[in-house]
């Protein structure tokens, strides 16, 4: 081997600064979100870097965007909604039951990250209901008081708001859900018949009406609508049902138990339903037996009992937050408005599924409140 | 076809010389054109040191073994490679994997260049607070207190 005593100047040993910016990007690229704050204190150049939109664009490239929930609250009756994204730092605690006095829970930390407003009018602004899209929120429609054709659109990776296109009638109280690159939006509007569903294509950004019979017999009384093996399915309080697009008819599916009350929200994870009842219970679909069945696990049954959290609920919303199980609730044990929010870790052990609260806090005090999970 | 295989010679910057099959070099998009523009036996790489080439060498020798002898690419040569490249980087000190960042660059090759990123950014992680980073990346601050005080600002939220 041959040694050359004249070594260039650039080969002396790299550092890290010495790296150029799309490597030092991709990098940070691979960190979680949850380290950003305390990231782009250390200097100027990481700042820079973490503040670009395209940090964001080489986290969808390198698949290391993460799951993140946002919170629409409405702290009181006349006041604006606000947007939040919901920051949980899990503290790692267990869930323990203290004698006597069972009312104290591990309070996991948490920050909520307040979203700019999104007009200087927010009173006029949708809020009602939104849809995640990659990493942007759609914001559609509005409440029973003012409908509403509106929608905003905000790009959560830089928290700019923007306008969407207008639906094509003013609704309430909308149920919304991405099913292959198109937004669908249910709900009431002036002339029912018609157009009960509208269709956003996201390509395009042009809506159209979908045709839709048999939603009468369960618009009525309440329904919770999301997409389960690429069918639109609608849970209502007797019977559940599926939308046929080829004779656009909801037809019956199932005959809801009469123990199963009155199902809150419903999700899907790894192709298994999970649903919260008004009652309070978490269940799984089970195919097979055609049934649905307790998740089980003791800080389930815990939470169940306690005084203040209560999962016996008003109002729920749950999710699926990368392959976990979250849930949001009003308690109706509790005389105001506290918005409760548990992630549940979820296991299946032979014909069982069984729940593990990875992280519960009571959130916020709200009248009112509405969340999605968005990726980024 | 069992042809023989075609052996190239890569030297380093401080001369130290390694030969390799022509699949190997080929793991680097840089190389690869090299190769077909100029098939000459011996390529010298001005930019990359013996010490980092031979990194090099051993990392694209493996994955460019590992996938031939997998064939359809089957599960466990896949969780092997993952195995491989764990305890390739577990011991290496912070400087040889930004040696190492720098030539997977040049020579243009991405799984190695993502292997690196992934080492540094878990590197990160580890971090307690923005100082540990610093000290650990070797990083002196530009801030002046009063901007790292708006910058702390700016996120206090999330440092409730």
């Amino acid at each position: 081997m041959n040694r050359d005593d004249e070594q260039p100047q650039n080969l002396q040993s790299h550092s890290f600064s010495s790296l150029p910016d799309e490597i030092i990007e991709n990098i940070l690229a691979r960190v979680s979100r949850y380290n950003y704050p305390s990231l782009s204190l250390v200097s100027k150049r990481f700042h820079s870097l973490l503040s670009s939109p395209q940090l964001y664009m080489t986290r969808s490239h390198i698949r290391t965007t993460e799951p993140c929930l946002y919170l629409c609250l409405k702290h009181s009756i006349d006041q604006p909604p606000r947007w939040y994204s919901l920051w949980m730092k899990s503290v790692g605690e267990t869930l323990i039951e203290h004698e006597e006095d069972n009312h104290v829970l591990p309070r996991d930390d948490y920050s909520l990250f307040p979203v700019p407003s999104s007009s200087s009018n927010p009173l006029r602004e949708p809020y009602y209901t939104s849809v995640a899209v990659g990493s942007e929120l759609y914001v559609i429609g509005g409440s029973y008081k003012a409908p509403s054709s509106a929608v905003r659109i905000l790009d959560c990776r830089t928290h700019t708001w923007r306008d969407g296109p207008s639906m094509l009638v003013a609704r309430w109280h909308v149920n919304v859900f991405l099913l292959d690159e198109k937004i669908y939006v249910m709900s009431h509007s002036r002339n029912e018949a018609l157009d009960w569903i509208e269709v956003l294509d996201i390509k395009t950004q042009t809506w159209r009406h979908v045709r839709s019979h048999g939603a009468d017999e369960f618009d009525r009384n309440g329904f919770v609508i999301n997409v389960f093996e690429g069918k639109i399915c609608a849970i209502a309080s007797k019977k559940s049902y599926a939308y046929d697009p080829l004779e656009s008819r909801w037809e019956v599916v199932e005959e809801l138990p009469q123990y199963l009350k009155f199902i809150r929200a419903w999700c899907v994870i790894e192709d298994v339903k999970y649903c919260f009842t008004n009652s309070g219970d978490c269940k799984w679909y089970d195919s097979k037996a055609g049934d649905w069945i307790d998740v089980k696990g003791s800080d389930l049954k815990l939470m169940h009992r306690h005084r203040t959290c209560s999962l016996a609920c008003r109002r729920a919303e749950m999710h699926n937050l990368g392959g976990k199980l979250l849930v949001m609730w009003t308690p109706v044990s509790l005389p105001g408005s506290r918005i409760w929010c548990a992630k549940m870790a979820l296991e299946k052990r032979g014909s069982e599924v069984w729940g593990k609260i990875e992280w519960a806090n009571s959130v916020s005090q709200s009248c009112w409140f509405s969340s999605c999970v968005v990726s980024i | 076809m069992e042809n023989e295989k075609k052996m190239i010679t890569l030297k380093s910057s401080d001369d130290v010389t390694f030969e390799v099959e022509e699949a190997v070099v080929l793991e680097s998009q840089f190389l690869s054109h090299l190769v077909q523009d100029c098939p000459a036996p011996e390529h010298k790489i001005k930019e990359v040191t013996g010490k980092i080439l031979s990194k090099v060498v051993e990392y694209c020798e493996k994955h460019v073994v590992v996938v031939v002898d997998g064939g359809d690419s089957s599960s466990s040569s896949g969780d092997d490679l993952k195995k491989w490249d764990d305890k390739f980087i577990k011991e290496m000190d912070l400087s040889t994997v930004y040696d190492l960042i720098a030539a997977a660059n040049y020579l243009n090759i991405q799984a190695l260049l993502d292997l690196m990123c992934q080492r540094v950014a878990d590197v990160i992680t580890a971090c307690k607070d923005h100082k540990e980073i610093r000290e650990t990346l070797g990083i002196v601050s530009d801030y002046t207190a009063e901007e790292e005080a708006e910058v702390l600002k700016e996120n206090e939220w999330a440092f409730d």
